[in-house]
């Protein structure tokens, strides 16, 4: 309806001129190559290339470990931060403090304390009697220390939006199940849960959508390595873009990328299906 | 409570995993360059207190460009949240409170806008920006991060939620939509415009390529790219640059605190839902 | 009354204005907007002194975060703008540059300059016998070392002779010595893992700069010398002589911290160990292989004219009033930590701010004897980000042969898009 489009359009114009329409363009140019028409040569390039397939791959289980345990993080956060303890709103904001630091500064600094002979979090562990951790620069770990990195820079984030998703459930539901004599795990999974199915929606879909484009404590601590065990697919395509000055492959590898994270985001839609309102 | 004693504890462990890199930086900052390696290792409590006072980082600081940087970044950043709730609330309502065919359609559209990455079709955008002489501008920092696609799938989600016998209701009484939008769905909806405020102010906080490539002018950059430059070719300045992420960290963060009471009342629709 | 006094004032002052404005337009003065990674601080004598000198130009600096300036340059003049219409150009990028268009040919504007300008510099300038930006600083590597250390394991102090330098099998005895006296480190690399820093081991063993000699798209370090060289590379972090995990950013702290007894680093680092108490150093040669000859690294900046620049004349008059004469090189100079290209500045400037005594010498003899300059190829970007990885995988423990040739075939792929 015409009123519809009234209360869009302002959104609407902003977001088809500056996202939309440079996208297509971006998509019409993956199919060239210095400016003429090769049709799937990048792509074919893409496929053939055991270094950007491998970004795919990592891609993928990057984001199969990331998010999920991302959202489960901040979902045993915001349980424990919305009234179970004294001063929660103190908490809450020291443990979302990290979203604010510009991440560039937050990945150097992690960067150091992962330095193998004399980081912070050796030093850590070498205190609890754990010997020392190579972290970023070994194959195994890399990816694992990314991941560690990205999480404490965003867990208070989701955190913060699952809280006030919690907020919204009323009491009297979950006291009405705690009178029937359901614990607190019963009350949590059958009333508590599907009642934040919205709010877990946007979560999820947020912080994969987040995660999928993540780049930056690659490009600053580790460009793909050790060994390309740590090279994402957002990584290939702002080297191409930026250092080697092949747009026309960035673009196609952002399609990729794009096309790989709808299929991801759909599926989480249809599982978390939710409903028009009541 | 025995039991909340404990999970306050465990709130503070948690707590303290988070800050002590800020803590850090902190410490770091307020001591000299030459000591920040060096107590990085073994574990000593002086790491991460500050045990020198050395505020020469922060004075540094602050007599050059970065207050300017710091207040440009918050200028943006609110000018984006403003501009950008009215927005997106409006799309929300639009998508969310009034049915049409094909809605489902452009949400999916509103939301796979936002999946592509911002910095690679930023390219061909920055040109544009520059070619008609709107770089250097706070307009044209704001406006990219003002149609944002997850504050409407969130302000959505929100909406979606608030039943629509209210709707009817005010139809009934003769109420046009806007009145609706405004009079009913605005108010209701203060958590999640706070959330959707928080979405599009730190998108605009952490912003760094953007404004790289279309600011040129030094007395126009944003707090981040304004660091950056403290890590040159041969000169490493991580006391500035720490001094300058701390200061960073405490604006939304101070912010925030205040607004958690929003959080804190639950919709008192469960009398409707119900 | 008071009011018609001020409204008074008020339209005389405008007036004033807008006939001063309208004088200073008439002046016709340019303004060329230029763009470097340098703080604005290391750029103002030059800039002070050419506009003193040339009232009508106004040179607007802006700096660009080191780590992301290639990618701002790749945005801005791959886009066609007109500005920047001056730009620092990282010398081995010039061939890449000038493939992409992004560098006007200047041959014709400025003759032979091989009087006044060092002729590596103009050779990592030129691309195909057209000169394309005017060299404004070059390097060199010095071998720095803590005495303390060294004399608590009985090491005698390397001089300062060309002649007499240390070779790598050498370093390596003594590195060891000294961590057995106690240093936490024997040696460290300045820029650890990067191509700038690390081709001088191959080179020294006569492996060749990692490109064909016949085709400069043709990647050339799979042959028994690359593997040995960085084989020994690989095994200073191994042996933990040299540590792991620690990036270019860190590693002077780690010398002036004195944590580790020899340093492989540029000259610029000299004010900064100078001024720590306690820090007991000296410099020497860069060390190369018993087997192989004395190599060092080299080059550094060219200030180049974008060729979309509206205002031509007057950047090439900026940049060969920084490059060419003493006095706009000399002002160059004065901040920037690196040696300048001109001759004349280098002497005038650099030599003389030197204050250990046979230092300056050192630097001289190392550009004209063992400077070798980076691959001259097109494609040096990819090469640079691909080899560089490569050395950072060695340096973290992966198979060297098995490394460089996939790396190998990473860069033919690579090189493959560059039509």
């Amino acid at each position: 309806m015409a009123v519809a489009f009234l209360f869009m359009m302002p959104a609407l114009i902003l977001l088809v001129f500056i996202r939309i329409v440079p996208s297509v363009q971006a998509f019409v140019s993956s199919f060239q190559f210095r400016g003429e028409f090769v049709g799937l040569d990048n792509y074919a390039f893409i496929l053939s290339n055991d270094r950007i397939l491998g970004a795919i791959q990592t891609t993928l289980m990057f984001n199969l470990i990331v998010n999920p345990l991302q959202i489960i993080l901040a979902l045993l956060l915001a349980l424990l931060l919305v009234d179970r303890v004294y001063a929660p709103s103190l908490w809450r904001v020291l443990i979302f403090m990290p979203v604010a630091v510009p991440l560039s500064v937050a990945t150097i600094v992690w960067g150091i304390a992962m330095r193998p002979d004399d980081g912070m979090l050796n030093a850590f562990l070498n205190w609890l009697g754990i010997a020392s951790q190579p972290f970023l620069v070994s194959q195994d770990q890399a990816l694992f220390s990314i991941i560690f990195i990205a999480s404490w820079a965003g867990v208070g984030y989701w955190m913060i939006f699952l809280i006030s998703g919690l907020k919204e459930i009323p009491e009297s539901l979950k006291e009405a199940a705690q009178l029937d004599g359901a614990g607190y795990w019963r009350t949590l999974i059958s009333i508590t849960l599907p009642l934040l199915r919205r709010t877990l929606a946007f979560v999820l879909v947020a912080d994969t959508i987040a995660n999928f484009l993540l780049f930056s404590p690659i490009q600053i601590l580790t460009r793909g390595g050790p060994s390309n065990s740590t090279n994402l697919i957002m990584f290939e395509t702002y080297r191409n873009a930026f250092a080697f000055n092949d747009l026309e492959l960035a673009y196609a590898l952002m399609i990729v990328l794009l096309a790989i994270l709808m299929v991801v985001v759909t599926l989480q839609f249809r599982l978390l299906r939710t409903h028009e309102s009541a | 409570m025995i039991q909340r004693l404990l999970f306050t504890l465990v709130a503070f462990l948690t707590s303290l995993f988070f800050i002590l890199p800020i803590l850090w930086m902190l410490s770091s900052a307020l001591r000299p360059q030459a000591e920040i390696f060096r107590t990085l290792s073994p574990l000593s409590v002086e790491a991460f207190l500050p045990t020198t006072l050395d505020t020469s980082n922060f004075q540094n600081l602050l007599q050059g460009n970065y207050p300017r940087a710091v207040l440009n970044s918050v200028v943006v950043a609110s000018g984006t949240v403003v501009i950008g709730l009215l927005i997106s609330s409006a799309a929300a309502f639009g998508l969310s409170a009034i049915e049409f065919r094909g809605r489902e359609v452009v949400f999916a559209i509103v939301v796979i806008s936002f999946m592509v990455p911002f910095e690679v079709i930023s390219i061909p955008l920055a040109q544009i920006v520059r070619e008609n002489r709107i770089n250097n501008s706070f307009i044209s920092l704001i406006l990219p991060g003002v149609a944002n696609g997850l504050a409407i799938f969130l302000l959505r989600q929100f909406f979606l939620g608030i039943p629509r016998e209210l709707i009817q209701a005010a139809q009934v009484d003769g109420a046009g939509w806007w009145k609706i939008f405004y009079g009913i769905f605005l108010p209701l909806s203060k958590p999640a415009l706070i959330g959707a405020g928080l979405i599009l102010f730190i998108w605009q906080w952490q912003s760094y390529l953007w404004p790289l490539m279309i600011i040129s002018d030094n007395s126009m950059d944003v707090a981040p790219v304004a660091l950056a430059k403290y890590m040159g070719q041969f000169d490493f300045d991580f006391g500035q640059m720490f001094a300058g992420a701390v200061i960073l960290s405490l604006i939304p963060t101070l912010i925030l605190l205040p607004l958690q009471r929003y959080f804190t009342q639950s919709i008192t629709l469960s009398g409707i839902k119900e | 009354m008071l009011h018609t006094r001020w409204l008074k004032t008020f339209i005389a002052t405008v007036s004033l204005l807008m006939l001063t404005l309208q004088a200073a337009s008439a002046q016709d003065t340019v303004t060329l907007s230029f763009v470097g990674p340098e703080a604005n601080t290391t750029m103002q004598p030059v800039i002070d002194a050419f506009q003193a000198a040339n009232p009508n130009i106004i040179v607007n600096y802006e700096q660009v975060p080191f780590a992301d300036l290639n990618d701002i340059l790749q945005t801005r003049i791959g886009g066609g703008d007109s500005t920047p219409d001056i730009f620092t150009a990282d010398q081995p990028r010039i061939p890449a540059l000038v493939d992409r268009g992004f560098l006007e040919d200047i041959t014709d504007d400025v003759g032979d300059i091989s009087d006044r300008v060092i002729q590596s510099s103009i050779d990592a300038s030129t691309v195909n016998g057209r000169l394309y930006a005017l060299p404004m600083s070059t390097s060199t590597q010095l071998l720095y070392y803590n005495a303390d250390l060294l004399e608590a394991a009985g090491i005698d102090l390397p001089t300062m002779d060309p002649q007499d330098r240390l070779t790598w099998e050498a370093l390596t005895e003594a590195a060891v010595a000294a961590q057995e006296a106690g240093a936490e480190y024997g040696f460290m690399f300045d820029q650890v893992s990067r191509v700038y820093q690390i081709l001088p081991l191959p080179e020294s063993l006569g492996g060749g700069n990692g490109i064909s000699t016949d085709d400069p798209l043709s990647p050339a370090f799979t042959n028994d010398a690359w593997v040995d060289a960085l084989t020994f590379y690989g095994d200073l972090f191994e042996s933990g002589i040299a540590p792991r995990g620690v990036p270019p950013e860190q590693t002077p702290d780690l010398f002036a911290s004195g944590r580790v007894a020899f340093f492989v680093g540029g000259p610029w680092w000299l004010p900064l160990f100078s001024g720590i108490d306690g820090l007991n150093f000296g410099v020497s040669a860069h060390p190369y292989f018993a087997d192989g000859e004395p190599v060092t690294p080299t080059g550094a900046w060219s200030w180049g004219i974008n060729p979309n620049t509206q205002y031509r004349e007057e950047a090439l008059q900026f940049l060969t009033f920084a490059a060419l004469t003493a006095e706009g090189a000399s002002a160059a100079a004065i901040n920037f930590p690196l040696p300048p290209a001109n001759i004349a500045a280098f002497e005038e400037v650099f030599v003389n701010n030197i204050e250990i005594d046979g230092l300056g010498d050192l630097i001289l003899y190392e550009l004209q004897n063992t400077a070798v300059i980076r691959p001259l190829t097109v494609g040096f970007i990819q090469f640079e980000e691909i080899v560089g990885l490569a050395m950072e995988d060695i340096r973290n423990g992966a198979d060297v042969s098995t490394t460089l040739e996939t790396a190998t075939e990473d860069l033919q792929a690579a090189w493959s898009r560059l039509g």
